[in-house]
């Protein structure tokens, strides 16, 4: 029967109406935030219940009217117990219930008509009381969750004990019937667990399992198929498969502790969810699409304390924690997949793009990239076919063109064309950067870029000093008579230290403002914009640019061997200017050079560690002696150790032994400039004679063969005596003696003195 | 966790509050993986700032033993030694932060978002998570005082606590024969009537009764004042400003903003792990894994008594500092701290949360008089604890209205 209150028996609070379309603030609850809200089987009345409020509104288009007040008259009967949550029985429309903070389970009945309308209390649970919640089907029963961890299924005709089901956990924060079995209903606990229970069976649940890694605050069935969604303190959302073994079918990951989770009526795929706190927007999600919501409302101010769907997909109700209760409509709520942008592109460490943009799946093209992979999701909704289809591509440097997979080629092309000596540190780092690279080694070959960078010199100071030059240039034209001056200077200057340049030189070779476009205008102001102007550079401003009152001279403020030189110059100079005053500013600035040894001393461990040895030692041959004993000193607490040297060398030369490249092994041997590596040279440098008649061999001294008493290997060919000392001997024959014999006799004679007819060369 | 204790005295150097916490050794990890966490650990604030933050939060409660201890390791890790001549030299940005340490020392229920506000907008402002860090560490040390002064660990002797580093037990002291006693219930009766009480159950009230039973305990905790010290240390007074600031009771604070704290509003489980796990990461889990631990730690004994549940017991003291800061509990029946706790214990607590400062020997050994030397620590370790998370709830509150 329909038991919709008749609206005359408003009590003592007007009934507003307040359009929610036009005011965004939504109904304003003046007695306190709602906990909780629910509505009955028809979606035409919902009921609110708070600390302090609790009413029954009636849905309209644009707002909520007031029927019922339901707390009112005396306050110390248990009317007045705040409700923490509240049930519409969705078979008598009467019939409403709701669950305290003191433990009580109240039961209404709107058709009472005395103005308390409480029906009946069960005091049966100790601790509050987080949750109530009639079946679904039958209109009798009644389940309460609560904080001292047990639930109860209260029986409203018989009004008896109830039947108590004890988890082990802490607290029920939610129960909820099953719409596909009468008998089953599930219950989430403080400690992050679902219990699936069986309403005979009061002993044991059916089915227990651990949902989240904090506690579940929420869960909710599906309509259609056998899904529970819970939702948790853990900031996410998970949907779960309950036939047999629970499986988390999807799991969504939201920014806040999620509060409460609701399916979208009619949309197999949609379901709503609000936060617990920090963030106040309302969010319905595609469990298909976990990573950005469906649709977002937004526009609220505090966070929402509850919601629920009036039974169409369209509105969602929802009261919040500033004491409002609004109607929220999908057709004004914000749709992020419109605005959110839909490429991205990313780059990694060794130079690979890779780039995804959706693509319409009717015309598909290939691009021309190395690898491309395409992720097709597919989501429907009731509103739209939402075909979603991405694609994404690989792209890879074409300078680095055979990507050579096989380590052991690009070792051995390495160790073959790598350039060691016979260069500038520059160059050879230069070369052996290509040869990196030509192999597909994209950090091998930075590593060379970066050493080159940081250990030549004098490549990138020869290039600065002829831009100062040609800068100078321009600026010495600008004066009448000081280009000559200033010129000589620069070269007076050049032929010393080839790291001080003198007047121009701003300190750190890397900034190079001269390096931009000038023409002369522009540089003169340069100069006067840079703030280096009132520090330590040398400079002359010509004189028509600005006018000073005075003179400015600044003390040098490092000791700079360059001051005597150019003092005097600027005497001369100054001498030649009569007129307007310069500023003039006589020490450069010196800075201290970055030390890169640490840094590079990493890079080899790094690259050793890695295994490939070969960078390192090739490195360490390319750079200098004194680079070497920078990284190596003493004094550096992380200097490699020489015997971490010799292990790195010496596992080098195994591996190119294995690849049978014994003259790369040699280069690096010869290249090492290490004793204990370079006296491998002088292993294995001893051949071992023996005797012609008994092969035995020879003792190290003797000429005499110890078995055979034969000397014949000793005897000079000439003087036929033992040869004691140098034996030169042919290879081709064998024969030979005393070196300066055969010397004598080669120089008149081709053929070998024994007459074995053999044209021995000598 | 062995070398994590083994190291406490050398690198924490509260030798003297481990030692008595190895009574319970499960407490002792949590308790010294948190102080790692937040004082070693890697968080928003350089380490100078987060000793000088711990010696301006003992300040407050005038504890010389946290003082001495953070000066020295202020020194030690490169602090500038003239912070420590007094507050005027600190910088602007660690000044500003005196304000939100002095009220949730003394009347945290007074923070509010505008105290945040300040802190956080305008010149030398604090980040969020700067902010984070600082009020768990002024909260902590706050609590850890009233540890402190409730061991009597303060004068740095230790008392003839005889510690093996292994649970020990000890027979309750034979209480003192005619100790004349004005208090409403006797104290001779030693512990057997609150075991009594306790395994009685109650009825169930309704929600009024539960309120009024709230204000009856609220309105007790007035009775219950002791004398102020005002002198003050020499090594401390340089980091207190305003010390004649403390504890309202409730009938002045009538008077005072009355914000009413409804725990369900605002509880730690619901809304303090996430906000504070969203300022500073990972510490939530610390922190609930300590207030848990000290919580739910029993050894089902109280008084040498064996196989008591004693949880109502712990839940009324827990609640009762709740009350102190004016936090109700809906789920609560306060009834249970009428009858559990006896008026010296009360005052005892109150005194230990309030102003331990206040504290002496024999207020604490008449109190305590009934429990073993292991049940005293472990009430001394809840009246920290609870008193921790009432002001870190308090904070957090003031934080999440600031960010709505």
């Amino acid at each position: 029967m329909t038991a919709v209150v008749p609206a005359s028996e408003d009590t003592t609070s007007a009934s507003t109406v307040v359009t929610a379309a036009s005011n965004g603030k939504g109904h304003i609850l003046h007695d306190g935030p709602a906990y909780s809200l629910a509505l009955n089987k028809e979606h035409t009345h919902v009921v609110v219940a708070g600390r302090n409020v609790f009413k029954v509104f009636l849905i309209e288009q644009g707002g909520f009217k007031e029927c019922v007040n339901l707390r009112c008259g005396k306050t110390s009967s248990v009317q007045s117990s705040s409700s923490m949550d509240v049930a519409w029985n969705p078979a008598d429309d009467n019939v409403l219930a709701t669950a305290t903070t003191g433990g009580a389970v109240v039961t209404w009945n709107l058709n009472r008509t005395s103005r308390n309308k409480q029906d009946h209390i069960f005091y049966d649970h100790r601790r509050t009381v987080n949750k109530v919640t009639f079946h679904c089907v039958e209109p009798n029963l009644l389940m309460s969750g609560s904080q001292d961890g047990t639930i109860k299924c209260f029986d409203l005709r018989l009004k008896e004990a109830p039947k108590t089901y004890s988890s082990d956990s802490e607290s029920i924060r939610d129960v909820q019937f099953s719409p596909h079995n009468s008998y089953v209903f599930a219950a989430a606990s403080e400690n992050g667990s679902i219990q699936i229970w069986d309403t005979r069976k009061a002993e044991k649940c059916l089915n227990k399992f651990s949902a989240h890694n904090g506690p579940v605050f929420s869960c909710d069935w599906h309509s259609e198929l056998q899904f529970l969604a819970t939702a948790s303190r853990d900031k996410s959302i998970k949907v779960w498969n309950v036939t047999n073994k629970p499986i988390a079918e999807y799991t969504i990951s939201t920014i806040a502790p999620v509060g409460r989770v609701k399916w979208r009526p009619y949309r197999r795929y949609h379901l709503a969810s609000s936060a617990l706190v920090l963030d106040s927007a309302i969010n319905v999600w595609d469990v298909r699409r976990p990573y950005i919501p469906y649709a977002s409302f937004a526009k609220h101010t505090d966070v929402a304390t509850c919601i629920a769907w009036k039974g169409d997909p369209f509105v969602l109700l929802s009261t919040n924690r500033d004491s409002t209760l609004h109607q929220n409509f999908i057709s004004e709520a914000d749709l992020p997949l419109e605005s959110a942008n839909q490429q991205g592109m990313a780059i990694n460490r060794d130079g690979d793009l890779v780039f995804c943009c959706p693509v319409n799946l009717n015309k598909v093209e290939i691009q021309k990239s190395k690898e491309s992979s395409r992720k097709t999701s597919t989501t429907t909704s009731g509103e739209e076919e939402l075909n979603t289809s991405s694609e994404m591509n690989v792209f890879r440097d074409p300078k680095i063109v055979m990507c050579l997979s096989d380590e052991t080629e690009c070792i051995q092309t390495c160790a073959i064309q790598y350039k060691l000596i016979g260069r500038s540190i520059g160059e050879l780092c230069d070369h052996n950067a290509g040869v990196a690279s030509s192999v597909g080694r994209t950090t091998v070959f930075l590593f060379w870029n970066v050493l080159r960078i940081l250990y030549d010199h004098r490549v990138s100071l020869i290039a600065l000093k002829e831009d100062i030059m040609s800068s100078s240039n321009i600026e010495s034209s600008f004066d009448g008579d000081n280009p000559i001056g200033s010129l000589s200077d620069e070269d007076g200057l050049r032929g010393d230290k080839p790291y001080q340049l003198g007047d121009f030189y701003f300190g750190n070779a890397e900034i190079d403002p001269l390096d931009a476009e000038h023409d002369q205008f522009d540089f003169i102001g340069l100069q006067m914009d840079s703030k280096t102007v009132e520090e330590d550079n040398d400079w002359e401003v010509p004189v028509e640019s600005i006018t000073l009152r005075h003179e400015i001279i600044h003390e040098p403020i490092v000791n700079d061997p360059y001051i005597p030189n150019s003092a005097p110059s600027a005497n001369k100079l100054n001498n030649r200017i009569t007129s307007a005053p310069l500023l003039r500013i006589t020490s450069p600035a010196k800075f201290d050079m970055w030390n890169p040894s640490e840094i590079v001393a990493k890079a080899l461990r790094h690259h050793v560690d890695e295994g490939d040895v070969q960078t390192a030692v090739c490195a360490l041959i390319v750079l200098s002696d004194e680079i070497r004993s920078e990284l190596t000193h003493p004094r550096h607490p992380w200097r490699l150790l020489h015997a971490e040297i010799e292990s790195w060398w010496l596992n080098y030369l195994e591996l190119l032994k294995k690849f049978k490249l014994w003259s790369c092994a040699t280069t690096v041997i010869q290249l090492s400039r290490i004793r204990s590596i370079l006296q491998l040279h002088r292993t294995s440098t001893s051949v071992n004679l023996t005797c012609g008649w008994c092969y035995k061999g020879l003792t190290r001294n003797s000429r005499r063969c110890y078995n055979c008493q034969h000397s014949e290997c000793a005897k000079c060919a000439l003087c036929q005596r033992i040869v004691r000392g140098m034996y030169a001997w042919c290879r081709g024959c064998a024969h030979g003696g005393h070196i300066a014999h055969m010397k004598q006799w080669f120089m008149e004679n081709k053929y070998c003195p024994t007459g074995c007819g053999h044209m021995c060369e000598y | 966790m062995d070398h994590v204790i083994s190291n406490a005295n050398t690198v924490y150097g509260l030798d003297h509050v481990t030692n008595i916490m190895k009574f319970h050794s499960t407490y002792l990890e949590t308790f010294l993986s948190l102080q790692e966490f937040i004082i070693y650990g890697e968080g928003p604030l350089p380490i100078q700032y987060r000793h000088y933050i711990a010696i301006m939060a003992a300040g407050r409660h005038k504890c010389t033993y946290i003082i001495n201890f953070h000066k020295k390791q202020f020194l030690e890790h490169n602090g500038d030694p003239s912070w420590l001549i007094g507050l005027t030299h600190v910088p602007r940005k660690l000044r500003n932060l005196y304000e939100i340490n002095k009220i949730l020392a003394h009347r945290p229920w007074l923070v509010t978002k505008e105290d945040i506000k300040k802190v956080v907008k305008g010149p030398n402002s604090w980040s969020m998570s700067d902010l984070g860090h600082a009020i768990i560490l002024l909260v902590h040390f706050h609590s850890l005082c009233s540890f402190v002064y409730a061991c009597n660990l303060n004068d740095e002797i230790p008392r003839a606590v005889k510690v093996t580093g292994v649970y020990f037990r000890r027979r309750s002291k034979p209480c003192l024969r005619g100790y004349a006693d004005e208090s409403v219930i006797s104290d001779d009766e030693g512990l057997e009537p609150i075991v009594e009480r306790m395994k009685k159950l109650s009825e169930p009230a309704t929600e009024q009764e539960r309120i009024q039973r709230y204000e009856l305990v609220q309105s007790q905790l007035c009775d219950s004042d002791t004398s102020a010290d005002n002198g003050l240390d020499p090594d401390v007074k340089p980091f207190i400003e305003d010390s004649g600031y403390s504890y309202l009771d409730c009938s002045r604070r009538q008077f005072a903003q009355q914000s009413s704290f409804i725990l369900q509003e605002f509880s730690w489980d619901h809304h303090g792990y996430s906000l504070i796990n969203r300022l500073f990461n990972d510490i939530g889990l610390l922190l609930d894994k300590k207030f848990k631990t000290a919580y739910n730690m029993t050894y089902y004994t109280m008084g040498g008594r064996p196989h008591i549940d004693t949880s109502r017991f712990r839940r009324a003291i827990w609640n009762y500092i709740y009350c102190i800061y004016g936090m109700r509990n809906d789920d609560y029946d306060y009834e249970d701290v009428t009858q559990l706790l006896q008026s010296q214990l009360r005052v005892f607590v109150k005194t230990a949360t309030c102003y331990p400062e206040r504290l002496n020997k024999t207020t604490t050994e008449n109190a305590l008089k009934h429990f073993d030397l292991s049940e005293k620590i472990h009430i001394n370790l809840m009246i920290m604890e609870a008193r921790m998370q009432a002001e870190l709830l308090f904070a957090l509150r003031a934080v999440m209205n600031y960010m709505l």
